[in-house]
């Protein structure tokens, strides 16, 4: 007989003065991560070359007053997908975007004294992604102080929800929506748009939390599930107010060379900021690519950093690949994604999990699609979002998911009206919550069955 | 203590809980201290365990504290499979000890 007893021990009144133990968060956290400390600053140099070499090129290929012309359109328009902020603003103020907001970033991650874990990694990345296509800096701001606050109000350190204040940034767009597209004067829409964002900010962290029991941790995209929610919800307040959405549809092609270009140039710069921290030593990459991924395999603790950035580098260099091997249209989303997927390679992806999902995603795009779309594509290379359940379920799982996840995309874009960026991750998000039961029963009663006989 | 902690402590009680009866250990003792600024939980059973597996589940309960453990992800301990528990535990938990002896097991941890 298994028996479990419980026993409550009621220490309250026998400490007077609080026990040794007590002592901050943060001090935790320093004692226990020496390693990282280490790597912390090698992690700062990087972002910042990065940051900075990104708006020398901007400045040195485009004039002055051009940028800040980019910059504007960039800032001050509706953004909901697809806004390819490439074709909107330019190739040279869409960098100087992206680099703003990793310098924001990387303030904030020090000021908060945050450690550089995975999770913080993959948050940089994702954020510098969706750049490309509606995150910027105008939007990015209200959510982070949105989220701030809520720490305030918790009473728990900023640097545990440095995640959430940084992907929250996936519901941005409806900010823009509601600053420039309801026509309502300038400063009111301005106003009334930062105060949502303060809003959006509040409610991501607890929310985002609730959501992970939904799909168990299979979708590695939550904060996309949770801005999903949230957008779905915004849109349906404003239906109610009789306010018309339209889709938008900005993407551009004139840069595709340019933009190839800089995806090479970053995924190579993680294998040789991967051989400065490490050298070349993967001797443990073939245990890393036997992990499930399932939330959260964070490869920067579980390994080091340097083997996070190897396996980003070629999760990136898997889905450039793949977009030249379908002759893939190149513009600002789809190579936004493309950094998006190598950058959830810090905390479960890895190619022996992602290819599964590829096969799966291309089948139905051979079926039912075509790769010439660029939202097909994005369901591609965001599809790879669901790589834990390959990696926990084996290849006929991920490839099924796959085949699921392209059906299911383009059926919720308009429940948030295409507010919410991560669209994808709002649809792994009900693939993965429909699936993993259905499998976990079909391997329980395997199990019995084998077990029976 | 918020109720949230309290929520916490219990996630951790459920999880290895859930691992002591996979291991099918026949009787699972749990003893959970409340404090003002922590909780101890001690749980402990009679489990088979090689070498290996035992230097897994130390090494990976002293893994350095994870900030996003402390908010977000700290649910997904208690989301059903044990393969990545203890990874999970230890970048959640601020101190733990792992005892085992004549093959019983005892596993302390302070959040």
């Amino acid at each position: 007989m298994v028996e479990i007893s419980i026993k409550i021990v009621d220490c309250l009144h026998a400490w007077k003065t609080p026990p040794a133990i007590a002592v901050s968060a943060e001090k935790v956290y320093a004692l226990k991560t020496n390693q990282a400390t280490f790597e912390r600053k090698y992690k700062f140099v990087y972002f910042s070359l990065l940051s900075f070499g990104m708006i020398a090129y901007a400045f040195l290929t485009t004039k002055p007053a051009q940028l800040f012309q980019g910059l504007y359109r960039i800032y001050f328009n509706p953004c909901h997908l697809f806004s390819d902020f490439v074709a909107i603003g330019g190739f040279g103020a869409t960098l100087v975007n992206i680099a703003l907001i990793i310098l924001v970033e990387l303030l904030v991650i020090w000021r908060s004294k945050g450690t550089q874990t995975g999770t913080i990694i993959t948050s940089i990345f994702t954020t510098v992604g969706y750049a490309f296509f509606g995150t910027s800096l105008f939007n990015f701001l209200p959510i982070l102080l949105g989220v701030y606050l809520y720490a305030r109000l918790e009473k728990i350190p900023f640097n545990t929800l440095l995640l959430q204040a940084f992907m929250g940034s996936a519901i941005g767009p409806l900010i823009n929506y509601i600053a420039f597209g309801l026509g309502l004067d300038p400063t009111l829409g301005i106003g009334l748009g930062f105060l949502v964002g303060l809003v959006i900010g509040l409610i991501t962290s607890p929310l985002s939390s609730a959501f992970l029991r939904f799909h168990q941790g299979y979708n590695l995209y939550n904060l996309g599930f949770t801005a999903g929610m949230i957008g779905m919800i915004a849109v349906a307040i404003m239906r109610q107010f009789k306010v018309e959405i339209e889709a938008v549809s900005v993407l551009g092609s004139e840069h595709s060379l340019q933009l190839t270009i800089f995806a090479l140039i970053l995924f190579l710069s993680f294998f040789l900021f991967s051989f400065y921290l490490k050298g070349w030593d993967l001797k443990d990459y073939r245990k890393l690519m036997k992990s499930s991924g399932r939330l959260l395999t964070d490869f920067v603790q579980l390994y080091s950093s340097g083997m996070a950035f190897f396996n980003m580098g070629i999760i990136g260099l898997i889905g450039l690949g793949f977009l030249k091997l379908v002759n893939a249209p190149i513009n600002g989303p789809v190579i936004g994604a493309c950094i998006t997927a190598s950058a959830f390679a810090a905390i479960g992806k890895h190619p022996r999990n992602v290819l599964p999902l590829m096969i799966g995603t291309s089948l139905a795009t051979l079926l039912h699609g075509s790769f010439q779309s660029t939202a097909t594509i994005l369901a591609i290379l965001f599809g790879m979002n669901l790589a834990p359940i390959a990696g926990q379920f084996g290849w006929l799982a991920g490839i099924l998911a796959g085949y699921l996840h392209v059906a299911v995309v383009g059926h919720v874009l308009p429940l948030h009206a295409g507010f919410n960026l991560y669209n994808n991750g709002f649809s792994a998000g009900f693939v993965a919550a429909f699936l993993v039961p259905l499998i976990e029963s079909v391997k329980r009663i395997y199990e019995s069955r084998t077990n029976n006989e | 203590m918020n109720s949230r902690e309290d929520q916490k402590a219990s996630n951790i009680v459920r999880a290895l809980s859930l691992y002591f009866l996979r291991k099918k250990c026949p009787q699972t003792n749990v003893i959970i201290t409340p404090c003002p600024l922590s909780y101890t939980v001690v749980v402990s059973g009679k489990v088979c365990l090689s070498p290996n597996e035992l230097e897994e589940i130390i090494n990976n309960l002293n893994r350095p504290k994870t900030p996003e453990l402390e908010y977000y992800y700290d649910d997904l301990i208690v989301s059903g499979t044990i393969d990545n528990l203890f990874v999970l535990l230890g970048s959640m938990v601020s101190d733990a000890n792992v005892d085992y002896q004549d093959g019983l097991l005892r596993i302390e941890l302070t959040h």
